[in-house]
This record gives structure tokens, sequence and C-alpha cells, in this order.
């Protein structure tokens, strides 16, 4: 199997909202998700777009053009949705994600906190 | 009339989602006009990330450049003797390159016009022309042999958008690597440095 490379934060968050969005990823509404998960740091669209590029170049997520629509002014859009690639890359994350939110609770005396388990939604 | 000059501006690759999403987002009219300005700078760099293989564009730079010195040895040494001699030699290579970069990014991937691979040197060299960098004499020597050269390389190494493709992945994956040469990108990137500050060191002191 193939070992996914490292994704960084904004990655993350990228394909956390491709993720939760399922059939409806497409560029305005993934910025919507990653502004609302970034907040409140302000996030460019244009950077979401160049974070798509790269996790699409690098096979974790895989993209689409839909009908064009009048709201779009007689565009399609271009949906996208996550490979198998894309899902462990995420998942590794989480995991790397919630060991550091265990070191840190150990380490600040918190330990009476609930432990944070990533759910993967179905 | 706004989106039909934004829509110029957007490489054809990513035109149809980019220009829709801003519509939906911003409508018609002055925000529309901001957030593109903001937004096609990005768009415009991922598709130059894409199209580029940094690996070719070192060897056609390097090919110019080596032609302009020629040039210049045989038919303008006292070039050479002046102060920034060897550094006005690479304004020519990179005014090409810069086009050459741009005409890639900008290409449209479902045409793929016979004659791409010569059309963006042959625009680039006529750029550096109107240009003048150096005199004339070495430029049509240069520039000539330079260009066929170029030519030559991208006849023999397409552009990333128009290589054969026998499966169905991002054609960013036949990428020439720069690893496959025991170097890192770090490593690469120091390389280049400092043969920009050698190119300038030389053509500030070296005399022969």
């Amino acid at each position: 199997m193939a070992k996914p490379d490292n994704v960084g934060q904004f990655e993350q968050l990228v394909l956390t909202a491709i993720l939760s969005l399922r059939d409806g990823a497409y560029g305005v509404t993934i910025h919507e998700k990653v502004s609302e998960l970034a907040a409140p740091k302000p996030v460019a669209l244009g950077a979401v777009y160049v974070t798509l590029d790269r996790l699409e170049d690098k096979g974790m997520v895989a993209s689409w053009l839909t009908d064009p629509t009048p709201e779009r002014g007689g565009r399609a859009k271009r949906c996208y949705r996550l490979e198998a690639l894309g899902e462990r890359a995420l998942q590794e994350s989480a995991e790397t994600a919630r060991r550091i939110w265990d070191a840190i609770s150990e380490a600040l005396g918190q330990a009476k906190r609930p432990k944070w388990e990533p759910v993967r939604p179905k | 009339m706004i989106e039909k000059l934004i829509g110029v501006l957007i490489p054809p690759a990513a035109r149809e989602e980019v220009l829709g999403d801003l519509r939906e987002r911003c409508g018609d009219g002055a925000r529309l006009l901001r957030e593109a300005a903001r937004v096609i700078p990005y768009v415009v760099a991922s598709r130059i990330r894409r199209t580029t293989d940094a690996v070719v564009v070192l060897m056609q730079g390097l090919t110019l450049y080596t032609c302009f010195v020629l040039a210049a040895l045989w038919m303008a040494r006292p070039l050479l003797y002046t102060d920034w001699g060897f550094a006005r030699l690479a304004i020519a290579p990179c005014i090409v390159l810069a086009t050459v970069i741009l005409a890639d990014a900008y290409a449209d991937p479902k045409k793929r016009p016979p004659l791409r691979a010569m059309a963006a040197p042959v625009l680039g060299m006529a750029l550096a022309f109107a240009a003048q960098p150096v005199p004339r004499p070495l430029m049509i020597w240069g520039g000539l042999i330079g260009t066929l050269l170029v030519v030559m390389m991208r006849l023999a190494i397409p552009p990333l958008a128009d290589r054969r493709q026998t499966a169905r992945v991002p054609a960013y994956w036949q990428k020439l690597d720069l690893v496959s040469l025991k170097m890192d990108f770090g490593g690469a990137r120091l390389m280049i440095a400092a043969a920009i500050l050698l190119l300038l060191l030389i053509s500030r002191w070296f005399r022969l």
C-alpha cells in the first residue's frame, strides 16, 4: 500500500472540509468550510485553489466538472472528493493530533478533561 | 465586460470553475474585480507550479545563456570587460524563460497546436529583441541559435501538459525530479543562488 505524503495544517483543513461536505464540495463551499474551521484566521480563496491543486497532484483528492448552472453565469463547478490516500493521510493527521492533545493534557495536569477521540463520519 | 476581462487573465485550464466561483460569491461589478485581483495571482502561480518542470527550465536557461556568452566572445568581446557585462547577457534568457513559463501556464490543455513548442520561445525572443538588453548583432546570433536549441529541447522534452500519458494520473507526476540527481530542493536552490552570485561577481570584477 502506498504511503501517503505528509500533509500540512492547511491541507488537513481542506481535506477535512471535503470530507464533511461530501458531494457538495467545490471551490466556494470548501472555502466557506475551511474559513469556519480556521476561524478567526482569514482564509484566501486563492490559497484554497492552490491547495486543492496540490492535493490533486498528490493523488489525495479527485475532481470533476459538473453541468453549468445559471447562478454561476452558465459556468460549471469543479467538485472534489477524497481518495483513499487522502483519507489515510487525514486519519494519520488525526491520530497525531490526538497524541499531541494527550501529551499536552498530561503535561498541564488536565487529565480530567474528556479524551478527544476523532470520529470518522459515516 | 468585466467578466470577460477577468476570464482572459485566468489560465484556461482553471477558467471555468474559478470564474464560476467568483460569480457565485461576488455577483457582478466592483466586488468581482476586487476578489479576482486577489485570486488570480494564486491561480496563475498554481498553474505555473503544475506546468513547469524546473529541471527542463534550468537546462533551457543555461543553453540560452551559453549561446549569448559564446556570441559575445565571438562578436562583442569588449562587452564582457564592462561592469555587469555577464549580467547583461542574462537579461534576454530571463525574458525568454519568463515568456515560456507563462505561455505554458496559459496554454489551453484541450487544444494542442503543433507549433506550441516553437511559439513560446520565438515570442520570448521577440520580446527580448524589443527590450534590446545587448547590442543588436549579439541579439541576432545569440538569440537565433539559443531559440533554435530551446525549440529543439521543447520538441524532445515537450511541456508537461503535452506529454504522452500511459495512465490516468496528473501530468505533474511526470516531472523530472532533482532528487534523482541526489540533490534535494534546498540544495538546488542553494546551487542556483551560488551560480547567480558567481555570475554577478564575475560580471562586476572579472576582467579578461
